[in-house]
């Protein structure tokens, strides 16, 4: 596996960078202890490093001292007993980290780590296919979680569906009478939901329209599914209704207490009851997001503190929810998350590439998303309001936020989860795309390089690239880890990659998807990382690839 | 008892004659004939009166006509999604001025190459040259008269410097430069005044084009950066092409259009 090397870059400049900066400090011991970044555990006995050792070694021993298959770790900078860690790795050697007043032999270092993505997604890079046939801009985009069907829903009240190797048109779903703005894929890949402005949510197996809901009244603005289940279905309304539906007869089952203003973003958590699609989370224009008992159709709690709408929601879980029913690298435990290395995962449970393999049984996916939930460390929720704010909550747990995150000038119109937990992007409408830590919300950097709002985020499946898509029609794709060299505001050297210093620790711009006419509406990263698909007001289909 | 009522009260009483709807029928459907033959009888004042009202008729009569008629039509369905789909998260927000990437820059480029504009104004009157040119006749070498005065608004660069005025063969005036344009939006419909970048081209003569001489018909080169505009490259437009559509050396003001 390449993967021992992933933490450190490959470019001889960082090398020489590092090699430098060893060379200028005074060499000596610092006294350390790993500490997994999640829990906090103490891993290995208390060990005396020099201050030269570089990331790649850290990386090595703290292999050796876990004894698992050799696994890319991120280690971040020590912190005396007691502090959080802080989010941003190593860079280029311990001393950099450490600082000269805090090396001393007579103080105890907690060095947090946590792993890294098993595989690596390239970034995409050009575009491979135009796929023109929606007559009004398309708004939404959603990859099945097989990773075979890309869905696409647009102002000309029609879902297409496109087969992903080929790119080919597979169905127009007509139906809708409003414009279509909301997509959900079921966890088996066999049918889509769609809301529409019209009111309606309708549900396609991918050939014909199966259920059709109506009376969600106003614009149904969002869709969700519930982990391990493929009939339920919640929607979200303008009208701030909340309803809960069964796929397969279209009979809403239950119509939750109404939010005072539109509902904005929805989503289906697996807390709460046992068997799964115990809780739901609604988050709506009245500042509030909503926990309902989906089993009881009780309000459990609200969970206020906004000051605006709330425009977005985001869970940590995310990534295996979407995952569905089908093995992913991401989901699977390969894209990271806590240390101690998951359990040999169940016959069929297996990653066997994207093109499909064993689906999970209902009960395998189930367990693959506990085991998930285990290693992030409990769900968290975030969500990104017009007051400029995102907010960090254990929405399962309690009602109080975990953190609040300040920092953008304009409203937060998108938030995404990386799949392994660790790191929040936001887009607002400032131009800019922020990352936060995804546990305790500190402020991590900062992308400016839109010369529009960024209207969506994304990230790839393992966690180290970020896809934002902008009202400048273009999409963009960003590094997370910053390129070594120079570390923790040591090195302030004309050679600086953009993106460092008062940005924050994040990485270079690395691609530019130029190509769409107009604004840039919806984009939308595939499971297996290799397709990107965007839509905009240009009316056109673009799918970009490495 | 009124003549009328004698008839309205025999008909109370003993109804209506038993041949009265077939006459009043053969009466009506004569009437067309009745009313041709006077049509084509009558001469005069009274021809006159006659085809006006015949004329007022026949329209109303097509009118509703085309109103039965509307009812066959088949309408474009009033529930049908409206124009100018917006996601989710961009409804009901204010729509902040806003327009698409204007043109596409190769074509733009190809369009250039071969020194064909699709512009507003496409053809212009000519200006002659001693209309644009006054000659200078004063000074030691009056005799000669190679001097020039341009006697229409003109653009000259920030950084120009004048040549000694001894050899300076064209003079520009400096109350008909002009350093901005009010510059519309043909979609947005909207102006905004716009600094001068340059003079592209002068449709009258080259040596307007290289003087900067601004007549009705000439394309400049505007700073769009305040209009937000982008290009497909996800970049902020900033110089444009606008043609100029009034006699600034008349109005005292260049007036121009976007070229889209």
């Amino acid at each position: 596996m390449e993967t021992t090397e992933a933490d450190v870059d490959p470019s001889g400049r960082a090398v020489a960078a590092a090699a430098a900066a060893a060379a200028l400090l005074p060499t000596g011991t610092a006294v350390i202890q790993f500490a997994s970044a999640v829990d906090d555990t103490p891993t290995g006995p208390v060990l005396d490093v020099p201050l030269s050792s570089t990331p790649a070694q850290l990386t090595a021993l703290l292999n050796e001292l876990l004894g698992a298959p050799p696994l890319g770790w991120r280690p971040a900078p020590p912190r005396p007993d007691g502090c959080p860690p802080a989010p941003t790795p190593i860079l280029t050697a311990l001393c950099d980290a450490v600082g000269a007043a805090d090396a001393s032999v007579e103080r105890l270092l907690r060095v947090a780590y946590r792993p890294q993505a098993a595989f690596r997604v390239r970034p995409v890079s050009r575009c491979t296919a135009s796929l023109p046939g929606h007559a009004e801009a398309v708004l939404a985009v959603a990859f099945s979680p097989d990773g075979q069907v890309l869905a696409s829903a647009s102002g000309d009240t029609t879902v297409r569906l496109w087969g992903v190797p080929a790119g080919l048109p597979l169905a127009t779903c007509a139906g809708h009478r409003g414009w279509v703005l909301a997509l959900a894929w079921a966890g088996d890949a066999r049918t889509v939901a769609s809301g529409g402005a019209d009111g309606c949510v309708r549900v396609w197996a991918p050939y014909h329209l199966v259920a059709d809901g109506g009376g969600a009244a106003a614009a149904a603005a969002a869709a969700a599914d519930a982990p391990a289940a493929v009939t339920k279905l919640v929607s979200g309304g303008a009208d701030g209704g909340v309803r809960l539906w069964h796929t397969g007869t279209g009979r809403c089952e239950r119509s939750l207490p109404p939010h005072a203003a539109a509902v904005t973003a929805v989503r289906w958590s697996g807390e709460g009851a046992a068997g799964g699609g115990g809780l739901v989370y609604s988050a709506s224009r009245d500042r509030t997001v909503r926990v309902f008992d989906a089993v009881a159709g009780t309000l459990v709690r609200v969970l206020g503190g906004h000051g605006h709408w709330v425009n977005c929601m985001a869970l940590n879980t995310d990534a295996v929810v979407r995952a569905g029913a089908f093995p992913s690298r991401a989901a699977d435990g390969e894209g990271g998350g806590a240390p101690p290395p998951p359990p040999p995962p169940p016959a069929g449970a297996r990653a066997t590439g994207s093109k499909g393999g064993g689906v999970l049984t209902p009960a395998a996916a189930r367990e693959r998303y506990e085991r998930t939930v285990g290693r992030l460390g409990g769900e968290r929720l975030v969500t990104g309001s017009d007051d400029f704010t995102l907010t960090l909550w254990t929405p399962a747990v309690a009602k109080a936020a975990t953190a609040r995150m300040a920092g953008h000038q304009q409203l937060v119109n998108d938030v995404a989860f990386s799949p392994d937990g660790a790191y929040v992007a936001s887009g607002s409408f400032d131009k800019s795309v922020r990352l936060w830590d995804g546990a305790s919300g500190g402020f991590v950097g900062v992308w400016r390089g839109h010369v529009g709002a960024v209207y969506q985020v994304g990230w790839s499946p393992d966690g180290r690239l970020v896809l934002s898509a902008s009202k400048d029609s273009t999409a963009k794709v960003w590094a997370v880890r910053p390129r070594g060299g120079g570390g923790g505001g040591g090195g302030g050297g004309g050679g600086e990659p953009r993106g460092r210093g008062r940005n924050g620790q994040v990485g270079p711009l690395v691609a530019e998807l130029p190509g769409h006419a107009d604004e840039v509406y919806a984009a939308a990263w595939a499971g297996d990382g290799g397709w990107v698909a965007t839509g905009g007001k240009d009316k056109v289909l673009k799918v970009w690839q490495h | 008892m009124p003549q009328g009522d004698y008839i309205d009260l025999a008909r109370k009483r003993h109804g209506y004659r038993l041949d009265h709807h077939e006459r009043v029928r053969k009466a009506e459907a004569r009437s067309v004939r009745r009313a041709s033959e006077y049509a084509k009888k009558v001469t005069g004042i009274k021809a006159k009166i006659h085809h006006k009202r015949r004329y007022a008729e026949k329209a109303a009569m097509k009118k509703t006509l085309a109103l039965a008629a509307e009812k066959s039509v088949r309408r474009a369905d009033a529930s049908a999604a409206p124009d100018g789909a917006v996601p989710a998260y961009l409804l009901d927000r204010e729509a902040t001025a806003r327009s698409k990437v204007l043109s596409n820059t190769i074509k733009q480029k190809r369009k250039e190459k071969g020194g064909k504009w699709d512009v507003p104004l496409p053809r212009v009157k000519p200006v002659a040259d001693d209309e644009v040119f006054k000659v200078i006749k004063t000074g030691k070498r009056k005799a000669k008269q190679w001097k020039r005065m341009v006697t229409k608004a003109t653009f000259v660069g920030e950084g120009y410097t004048r040549k000694p005025p001894k050899y300076e063969r064209f003079i520009r005036p400096t109350g008909m430069r002009f350093t901005k344009a009010h510059v519309t939006h043909p979609e947005l419909k909207t102006t905004f005044c716009c600094d001068l970048l340059g003079v592209k081209k002068n449709p009258q003569s080259t040596m307007y084009t290289q003087l900067g001489v601004i007549t009705k018909g000439t394309i400049v080169e505007v700073n769009v950066s305040d209009l937000g505009l982008v290009t497909n490259t996800g970049k902020v437009a900033w110089g444009k092409l606008a043609q100029v559509t009034n006699n600034p050396e008349n109005d005292g003001c260049i007036n121009a259009v976007l070229i889209v």
